[in-house]
């Protein structure tokens, strides 16, 4: 089943990595995705500030993940465009969609303002948020390996199901038609 | 079966009737602490440091306003934090520049560690501090809920505030390694 899994997906990757534009759009996805991670994972140990100075952060273990999360994300992407471009049914959106949420959690939620200001904002009180947004940044920070594995397992199924679609569609070509469109 | 349809018609209302009230009860009652909240929150640039006592790693007893007369950062954070980790780092590189007009560090943990489980203020100045946790003008030690509702009642776990000579508050920020240079310049300047 595996082996199938990754001969489908490899051959639905190979399709569209044929054709020259969507090698570029994969291409052209894969850059500035990979920008972003480089940038925004390692801006967890700056309080979420972003730049030059979170680039200074960038350890081997989340290069190798930025590298990662922006490969599958741009070819899920990719597949993704090729599939409703031909009109075949789509799936895994939301599986990417929490791929990408799942990815960027760590640098945003972590060790920045975010959860107090919407703990704040719905009104919790003064010890209600001096409880919980530990408990939620705590837990954050301590599994962020967690959370960049989870995100990359997310895209790998959402890759593997885009392939499917992919592969799935198959146009009939219309021979002999008639009138009313049926085929003979 | 009409007063069976009756029955099911009322109940999903009535469930509704309910969990309306709930909600409006929560956000009457959390309103006031909210806005209490809001009330302390805002310690004013400008203003006063409040004081408040603090037991150091060695278990001596300080008071924040034993330190007038020099300029201070008093940093609040959560030993589970990444960025106080790498900011811990940043500071002990950069602790003789810091330290050489006179500036007295304290850091102290957050209450309770924000209610997750980590290092004590102890085991965290050893393990990322060095050397320069070890001097006189790098204080560490923990929080009471009082000084960490005072300064911080938002929860954010790394918070820094720079007091000056007078005991104003002069900036308040987080992640000192990426604000640095407005450190180093009101360390320079007090």
């Amino acid at each position: 089943m595996i082996r199938s899994a990754l001969h489908e997906t490899g051959s639905a990757l190979g399709l569209i990595m044929r054709r020259r534009g969507y090698r570029r759009l994969a291409l052209g996805i894969f850059l500035p995705l990979l920008a972003l991670y480089l940038f925004m994972l390692p801006s967890a140990f700056t309080g979420g500030n972003i730049g030059l100075v979170s680039l200074r952060y960038l350890n081997a273990e989340l290069a190798i993940f930025s590298a990662l999360l922006a490969a599958l994300l741009s070819l899920s992407l990719t597949l993704n465009i090729y599939a409703f471009r031909s009109s075949a049914r789509r799936k895994g959106g939301v599986l990417t969609l929490g791929a990408l949420a799942s990815s960027l959690l760590p640098s945003t939620l972590c060790c920045t303002p975010v959860v107090p200001t919407v703990l704040a904002f719905v009104g919790a009180s003064a010890p209600q948020i001096f409880g919980m947004s530990g408990r939620v940044q705590g837990f954050i920070a301590t599994y962020e390996t967690g959370f960049l594995l989870l995100a990359s397992i997310l895209l790998l199924v959402s890759l593997r199901l885009a392939a499917k679609s992919v592969m799935g569609f198959c146009p009939l070509p219309i021979t002999n038609a008639q009138p009313n469109g049926i085929r003979s | 079966m009409t007063s069976f349809a009756q029955t099911s018609l009322t109940a999903p209302r009535l469930l509704r009737a309910l969990l309306s009230v709930a909600v409006m009860a929560l956000l009457l009652f959390s309103a006031p602490y909210a806005a209490m909240a809001e009330e302390k929150a805002v310690l004013k640039l400008g203003a006063p440091a409040p004081d408040f006592a603090f037991t150091s790693r060695d278990g001596s007893a300080h008071k924040l306003s034993q330190f007038r007369g020099k300029p201070v950062m008093l940093w609040f954070f959560a030993s589970w934090c990444p960025t106080c980790i790498s900011s811990t780092g940043t500071v002990s590189q950069r602790f003789e520049q810091l330290t050489a007009g006179g500036m007295q560090i304290i850091q102290l943990r957050l209450y309770n560690n924000l209610g997750y489980s980590g290092p004590s203020a102890e085991e965290f100045a050893q393990a990322y501090a060095g050397a320069p946790g070890e001097s006189q003008q790098w204080l560490w030690g923990e929080a009471s809920l009082e000084a960490s509702v005072m300064y911080d009642p938002r929860g954010y776990p790394d918070l820094y505030f720079l007091i000056d000579r007078d005991g104003v508050l002069r900036g308040a920020n987080g992640a000192p390694n990426a604000s640095m240079n407005d450190i180093l310049e009101f360390a320079g300047e007090s």
